[in-house]
């Protein structure tokens, strides 16, 4: 071999190590977990309220009214006999949730969007499809005082949207503005 | 400028200029004087073997000059002036000179090689561009030496895999004090150099010889190590501003690294000043890779030289 010819193999291979310098970095949003709400400011009943909140998929997040945990997001190629369409996907995410307050409460259809461009200011996002099973969300779901209910959102969107995406929940408290949570999915 | 200098330096066509340096013969005295604009004082150097009494030297130089003052150790006589402009040098130099030549033979001073220090006829050699006045013997002698140790050199095979281990280990010492500079807040730039001599000596060391690609790779390592090191200490510095509201470590921050530098103005400002200024020291530091490398290079570094 040529010396000029092993001179450029070497410089590669030092271009590579070099490389080696950088693993696993991301230019994407970081989707850290927070320690607590943060932004919010407290009200006089000690509810903080106006900020947000992010957590890994399997933690436990105490909301005002329940608790909640994502159990599973994974994308899927089909959910219960339905089949993604072209160029799209279907995102698939497994929800628990617990009521903690002393009457029953509704979850909504617009509840628990799927969310991306988490880094931007106007995110954007896709509610879960309607429901065509049992195990489906489906709008003004009951849960009652005490009980823990299980539920499947499916989301189909364009193929071409990326991780880190989250499920997305804005709660209110008595009509008024409560905190955000972010239950990242990377 | 130099070379009309030299003219006015001794009799006509007896000294020659040579980067700033003048050489000549003054007396049968081989005399190299050297100007340093920066301190604004020149130096007169010869070679000499006799008794000198340089106490009773210094008191002849007060009467031309005095602010001449002459120093003789291990058989170098060293005259210092001050001499505010260069183009007033040549006067006070030919002053200097005849006094100071006069004197040595009068006390049966004698010319000598600077090397062995005998009084054999010499002339102007260079060594690795340092020129200065050897007897033929020592040329020889210094030049065979020379040659054995580039056949030497030669002879030794460069193993780059342990070399690349080398300079990876060799820059860790470096690593650890700019970690350690970061966690105490204190710049750690300047430790680009340390990063840069361990790669250097550590390929050297590991690889028994550097080569050119010996060189590239010790450079490559080491300042992939300095960019490196500040990332881990620019990751530091997020750790600290986030770890009170995320759940996070130094290996998050590190990841999220682009997404920083793309998104906070004032955060990629300060990374590139600091990424800016380690690859300054680096460069400096990358001296030691080029002078270790030199070392190996199989060129002749010993030559006699004429200067016109």
């Amino acid at each position: 071999m040529k010396r000029s010819s092993k001179l450029l193999i070497l410089g590669i291979i030092c271009i590579i190590l070099s490389g080696c310098s950088l693993p696993f970095q991301s230019s994407k949003y970081p989707s850290w977990s927070t320690k607590g709400i943060l932004e919010g400011y407290t009200l006089s009943n000690g509810k903080i309220v106006g900020g947000w909140l992010g957590a890994q998929i399997g933690e436990k997040i105490v909301a005002n009214s329940y608790t909640f945990v994502v159990n599973k997001i994974e994308e899927i190629k089909s959910y219960n006999g339905y089949n993604v369409q072209e160029n799209k996907k279907l995102i698939h995410a497994q929800i628990e949730i617990t009521n903690t307050t002393d009457k029953d409460i509704y979850v909504y259809d617009n509840d628990f969007a799927l969310v991306w461009d988490l880094d931007k200011e106007d995110k954007n996002y896709q509610y879960s499809m309607d429901p065509f099973t049992d195990t489906m969300l489906k709008n003004e779901l009951i849960i009652e005082h005490g009980q823990t209910k299980s539920f499947d959102t499916v989301y189909e969107i364009d193929k071409s949207i990326d991780k880190p995406m989250a499920i997305y929940y804005f709660e209110q408290i008595n009509g008024q503005k409560g905190n955000e949570y972010y239950i990242y999915f990377k | 400028m130099g070379k009309k200098l030299a003219k006015l330096i001794g009799k006509e066509g007896s000294f020659k200029c040579h980067y700033g340096s003048y050489y000549g013969i003054y007396n049968k005295f081989d005399v190299v004087i050297k100007y340093d604009y920066t301190s604004l004082i020149y130096n007169t150097y010869f070679s000499i073997d006799g008794k000198l009494n340089v106490d009773k030297l210094n008191d002849e130089l007060q009467k031309i000059d005095k602010y001449a003052i002459a120093k003789y150790k291990n058989n170098n006589l060293t005259i210092t002036q001050s001499c505010d402009r260069l183009k007033d040098m040549p006067e006070l130099a030919n002053k200097i000179l005849k006094k100071v030549t006069d004197f040595l033979n009068k006390n049966n001073c004698k010319n000598v090689c600077k090397n062995c220090h005998k009084n054999n006829e010499t002339s102007l050699i260079s060594i690795d561009d340092n020129i200065m006045y050897y007897c033929n013997d020592c040329y020889k002698n210094t030049l065979k030496k020379y040659e054995d140790e580039i056949k030497k050199n030669k002879s030794i095979k460069e193993n780059i895999p342990s070399g690349i281990i080398g300079a990876i280990v060799g820059a860790i010492p470096g690593l650890i004090i700019w970690l350690l500079l970061s966690y105490l807040m204190i710049n750690p730039s300047v430790i680009a150099l340390i990063i840069m001599f361990g790669s250097a000596y550590g390929y050297k060391l590991f690889a028994k010889s550097m080569k050119l690609p010996g060189l590239i790779i010790s450079l490559f390592i080491g300042f992939a190590i300095v960019y490196f090191a500040n990332n881990l200490s620019n990751s530091y510095t997020l750790y600290n501003e986030y770890f009170n509201q995320y759940k996070i470590n130094i290996i998050d921050t590190y990841k999220a690294l682009p997404y920083y530098l793309n998104n906070s103005t004032l955060f990629k400002s300060s990374y590139n000043q600091n990424l800016l200024l380690s690859l300054m020291f680096a460069l400096f530091g990358g001296f030691t890779n080029i002078g270790i490398y030199r070392g190996y290079l199989a060129n002749n570094k010993i030559k006699k030289v004429v200067i016109k």
